[in-house]
């Protein structure tokens, strides 16, 4: 998920502490950290913690001086240190200790406050003395500390641990016979095992589950370790009809991966299984199984299946990617079930060659709603070298219906080399097929085609054509190394248009190409006699993108009406965005008339986060007053929160361009937001951001 | 149907092992418009509704063929609003303007244990992502989660191996994929468009830090106790919660994991390494010595991958991922792509050219797979690749040196001191 608006603002570094600040105060020694550490309880500094953090983690492989630190550590625990001290200890403990710390963390194993943390060291601890100091403390505990342990074991997945565990199996409560079970489940081996199929047979019911989940486990680690034949037995027992339907999906495909292709009639076998997710596994192993007789196997069955099961199954022969299944999903199209018919168009988009050419163009152009899309959108995926030879050469086809949908594929399918082709359908006697070819020409044209194109759109007998022929032209300029010299042929053409339609088009051509050029025409079409192409001339203004717009927009927000007026004050608002020399007091000055002249909610806002981008004094100011705005207040907190935002602060002074708004400034308007805004998260990122270095 | 708030193990596991999918008609044969019956919709338990999952749980509630029924959270306030929200909603999609069928829970455990709910929602913060899905996956649910997909690298693959062993359909809120300029941007790259790819910036923002947080009361409502779950206890204080957990190491990784899950994810989809990653992590980072937030605010890190592309790691730049290659820069961010050469960005791929999964709806996919048994566009093993990345990243930074990692066996090379970070305790009774 995209991070939210205030996600956005803490990922930018609201909170951001100047590192330069807290650097600016020495880090304690080693030694004065160590002591200071004996006494550390939460909320206080934790700069002596961090120092001796730092020491672990670099403490390097040799033994010699990780053991001294170690012990350091390890007599804190020892000693009358605090509680958190202690847990602190611990931690680092996980990281550096050894066999020789075994002994201090041992005796806090049974401490109801401690015994978490000491775990937490004793897990990571190699060697068989961590294990066994685990172990040993089992029989002396009982309730949470007890089931941690046991978790424990587990978790250092210990071979030696395995008899400890097993001997659990038939003692204690559910909960800690269910923990054994889990542990011995990641240990796993040999031993491990074992022990849980012997308790197998008698386990309580509210347990079978975890036990067969841990046997399972134990048979997937032997597959890792490549001991298949050990793996066998397991998968196999847990198949074994009785046990739960998700502990038999489980064992199937362990039973896939050690038998392979021998396992395929017990996997189509389960196709059929009254359990629905049964039957949903072995379509997931059967997508997978190699081979044409998987794929024969599976055609065999498709007609006995219900529409619905059919369709899942057409999907899982297209994923096969085995020709072989071609003829059954062809037969398929003539199924009276719907879902089927759209399942198998899908399907030929990855199976069939060019042979389904002549096939998909028909269904495209004859069925409508999903079963259409989904013919489309196979005649766009065919593979094959010689399927895109086939739909050129099919262009020519009688029915239009099916050229146009042809002509559609060309551009889809990327064809190398079909420009020229296009630029002929495109002259077709249906206007379909036309506006189809227009479409293809978009993706594929050149800037040797520019010209041919405005053509086109001077041409052009409806406004669909004329406005297709024109997205082509834009199209191709977007694609261009020299976008700006393809506005060359739309200019010349402008300049010779006496149609208003065609003028229209032309200046919708331009703007989107942009540039001061762009401008320059739009304005003088300005003054055109007809509505229509005043009109585009305006929004041609706005989507040239060039600053120098801005005086004709503004002139027409002012004195505009209607539509046009809205339009040229939108585009004078976005344009304030686009690069420009102006000083930003100017920016923020022709944002406020811009908010002056604003009647609408929308423009309003659009101007308010236009100036939340500008970090300087006068912008502040500008927003500030809107804090008690009815309608826009919440909106000004958000953007005096990104303006004064430290880390953009930090980020801008490093890059040398600091912000023009003194910390003060920015100081008083966060004070100034939490005088005038009730939202509990607003309030809250603005007391954090003036608790940070920055602002406190 | 809403269970005891205190639901006992013993009848959590019997619930689990009665689970009885139902075999779900895909949308496909009812119609894009129209709204499945009531029995053909999949069912859905949204677990952690803050503001992400409270994104989602809105999301989801547009979509047809999904019917939430539960929602769950430790902050009473938050579930009590979901549950609002969704009700609310299919009132007004009914004919009496009213419904009730929306439970809310405080524990995830009492959502996983209802047999009538198809498929669950994860949003917690990541040291709570692990136990909920490896709950859900042996409960026979699909799953959707938030990303990044683990607290650690031993999460990661317990949580994917899991996942897979019982035949799930998961899901990863890493949603950018599924939006066609990332897909056009990760094909550009796959088609050589951009020539021989030697370097990609994952730019993934700065860190926070905040200062010294005092212990404060638990506020009403919220249950602290489970919110701190498997992590190691310490006192409540209010920004150690909720949207802050994301800059407290016990709790999540930082920016490199936060916004690194999804960079990384798409350089490793523009190079085609999903299922393996970088083989060499190097990197420096500013963690903070004082102040609650312990998670890098500013960092590089160096990752090699064994074909010598660097997956460079960074707070700066432009938040996105930028391929550079020998024929030209590509730059994918959140709503756009940008390429140099610009012609680069328009640049069309053919049916005989590398295709990449095509969802044009994250949501809808997931919605969709669990009707065809799929995976999705963001499934669970890449997932946790992506992660990963982040999670070495972060070891690396502290450790201080260079780290030769084994994609293969998850280990690092002959360094036992890394190892240990690979995975961490747990406190009594969680366990992975």
């Amino acid at each position: 998920m995209s991070p939210n608006w205030c996600t956005c603002v803490c990922v930018a570094g609201l909170l951001a502490v100047s590192q330069a600040s807290l650097a600016a105060d020495k880090a304690p020694s080693l030694d004065e950290a160590m002591a200071q550490i004996k006494t550390y309880k939460f909320g206080e500094s934790r700069r002596a913690l961090s120092a001796v953090e730092e020491a672990v983690l670099r403490a390097g492989p040799a033994a010699e001086a990780r053991d001294r630190l170690a012990a350091r550590l390890g007599a804190l625990l020892a000693a009358d240190a605090t509680l958190d001290c202690k847990r602190f200890v611990c931690r680092q403990l996980a990281t550096l200790g050894s066999a020789q710390s075994v002994p201090v963390l041992a005796p806090l194993l049974l401490d109801e406050k401690l015994s978490d943390m000491a775990r937490f060291a004793l897990e990571s601890i190699p060697g068989a003395a961590a294990g066994e100091a685990l172990a040993r403390a089992i029989d002396k505990s009982s309730g949470a500390i007890r089931i941690g342990l046991i978790n424990s074991l587990g978790d250092r997945k210990d071979s030696a641990a395995a008899l400890v565990l097993a001997s659990l199996l038939n003692a204690g409560d559910a909960a800690n016979v269910e923990a054994a079970i889990v542990a011995l489940g990641k240990v796993g081996g040999d031993k491990a095992s074992a022990a849980l199929a012997e308790r197998k047979s008698s386990v309580p019911a509210a347990i079978r589950f975890a036990l067969m989940d841990a046997y399972l486990r134990c048979g997937d680690s032997f597959m890792k370790q490549g001991e298949p034949a050990k793996a066998l037995p397991i998968y196999e027992a847990a198949f074994a009809t009785g046990e739960p339907v998700l502990i038999r999906v489980a064992a199937i495909k362990g039973l896939v991966t050690v038998k392979g292709d021998k396992s395929l009639p017990l996997v189509l076998s389960q196709l059929e299984d009254p359990q629905p997710e049964m039957q949903s596994a072995a379509l997931r192993l059967v997508r997978g199984m190699p081979g044409e007789a998987v794929t024969q196997a599976l055609v065999d069955r498709l007609a006995k299946f219900p529409p619905e099961r059919q369709s899942l199954l057409l999907g899982v022969l297209a994923d096969r990617a085995d020709q072989s299944a071609l003829p059954a999903v062809v037969g398929a199209l003539q199924s009276q079930s719907g879902e089927v018919r759209i399942a198998a168009l899908t399907a030929l988009g990855g199976l069939a060659g060019k042979r389904a050419v002549s096939l998909l163009a028909q269904a495209a152009a004859d069925k409508s709603g999903a079963e259409q899309e989904a013919a489309r959108s196979s005649l766009a995926r065919l593979k094959g070298a010689n399927v895109d030879a086939a739909i050129l050469a099919s262009l020519n086809d009688k029915n239009a219906s099916a050229r146009e949908e042809l002509a559609r594929a060309v551009g889809m399918r990327n064809i190398a080399g079909a420009v020229k082709v296009l630029l002929q359908t495109a002259r077709d006697s249906q206007p379909a097929v036309r506006v189809a070819s227009l479409e293809s020409l978009a993706a594929l044209a050149g800037e040797s085609d520019v010209a041919a194109l405005v053509e086109m759109l001077v041409q052009g007998q409806s406004d669909a054509e004329r406005r297709q022929a024109g997205q082509a032209v834009v199209a191709v300029a977007r694609r261009s190394s020299k976008p700006d010299s393809q506005i060359d042929a739309p200019l010349s053409a402008l300049g010779k248009a006496g149609d208003p339609a065609i003028k229209a088009q032309l200046l919708r051509v331009v703007g989107e190409i942009g540039g001061p050029r762009a401008a320059q025409a739009a304005e003088a079409a300005l003054r055109d006699g007809d509505a229509q192409v005043r009109d585009a001339a305006v929004r041609a203004l706005v989507a040239s993108g060039d600053a120098s717009a801005l005086p004709q927009l503004w002139q027409i927000a002012k004195s505009g009406e209607g539509e046009q007026q809205q339009v040229a004050l939108q585009g004078y608002i976005r344009l304030l965005d686009a690069p420009s020399p102006r000083k930003s007091a100017e920016t923020v000055a022709a944002y406020a008339q811009a908010f002056a002249l604003a009647k609408r909610i929308e423009e309003k806002r659009q101007v308010l986060f236009g100036v939340q981008k500008l970090r300087s004094s006068e912008a502040i100011k500008f927003v500030v007053p809107l804090l008690t705005d009815k309608e826009l207040g919440f909106d000004a907190a958000r953007v005096i929160i990104r303006q004064t935002d430290p880390g953009r602060r930090a980020q801008a002074a490093r890059a040398g361009s600091p912000d023009q708004m003194s910390r003060e400034e920015a100081i008083a308007a966060l004070k100034r937001v939490l005088e005038t805004t009730e939202d509990s998260r607003v309030r809250q990122r603005v007391q954090m951001m003036l608790e940070s270095e920055t602002y406190r | 149907m809403k269970l005891n708030q205190h639901i006992s193990r013993r009848q959590f596991v019997k619930n689990v092992a009665a689970i009885s999918a139902p075999f779900i008609i895909p949308a496909m044969a009812l119609g894009r418009d129209a709204r499945p019956a009531p029995s053909n919709r999949i069912t859905m338990g949204f677990i952690g509704i803050g503001g992400m999952g409270g994104g989602l749980l809105r999301s989801f509630l547009e979509h047809a063929d999904a019917q939430v029924v539960a929602v769950c959270d430790v902050d009473s306030e938050r579930r009590l609003a979901a549950k609002t929200l969704v009700e609310e909603k299919y009132a007004g999609q009914s004919a009496a303007n009213r419904y009730k069928g929306c439970a809310d829970y405080n524990d995830f455990r009492e959502v996983i244990a209802r047999a009538d709910i198809d498929a669950v929602c994860i949003a917690t913060p990541d040291h709570w992502h692990a136990l909920p899905v490896l709950a859900a996956a042996k409960a026979g649910k699909d799953i959707y989660c938030e990303k990044p997909l683990g607290l650690t690298v031993a999460e990661g693959r317990v949580m994917s191996d899991t996942v897979r062993r019982y035949g799930r359909v998961f899901q990863t809120g890493s949603q950018l994929p599924s939006t066609p300029h990332v897909l056009h941007g990760c094909e550009l790259v796959r088609n050589g468009r951009l020539g021989k790819i030697h370097t990609i910036y994952a730019s993934c923002g700065a860190g926070p830090s905040v200062g010294l947080q005092p212990e404060m009361p638990i506020p009403e409502g919220f249950d602290y106790e489970l919110w701190l779950g498997p992590a190691p206890w310490v006192p409540y204080t209010k920004l150690r919660c909720h949207g802050e957990f994301r800059w407290n190491l016990d709790y999540s990784g930082g920016q490199i994991t936060d916004h690194g899950a999804h960079y990384c994810d798409i350089a490793q989809r523009g190079l085609g390494t999903e299922l393996t990653g970088p083989v060499e992590y190097e990197g420096q980072g500013d963690f903070p010595t004082d102040g609650l937030y312990n998670t890098a605010t500013r960092f590089k890190v160096e990752c090699t991958y064994p074909s010598g592309v660097k997956l460079i790691c960074t707070d700066e730049g432009r938040g996105g991922t930028t391929f550079v290659g020998s024929e030209g820069t590509l730059y994918i961010g959140d709503g756009a792509i940008d390429t140099e050469p610009r012609h680069l960005a328009h640049s069309v791929i053919g049916p005989n050219e590398i295709r990449l999964y095509n969802s044009p709806d994250h949501h809808q996919d997931f919605l969709d797979c669990i009707k065809s048994r799929k995976d999705p566009i963001a499934p669970i093993e890449w997932a946790h690749r992506a992660a990963s990345i982040g999670h070495i990243g972060n070891m690396a930074m502290q450790l201080g040196r260079k780290l030769r990692w084994n994609p293969e066996t998850e280990r690092f090379v002959n360094d036992s001191e890394a190892d240990r970070m690979l995975s961490r305790s747990m406190r009594s009774p969680w366990h992975l």
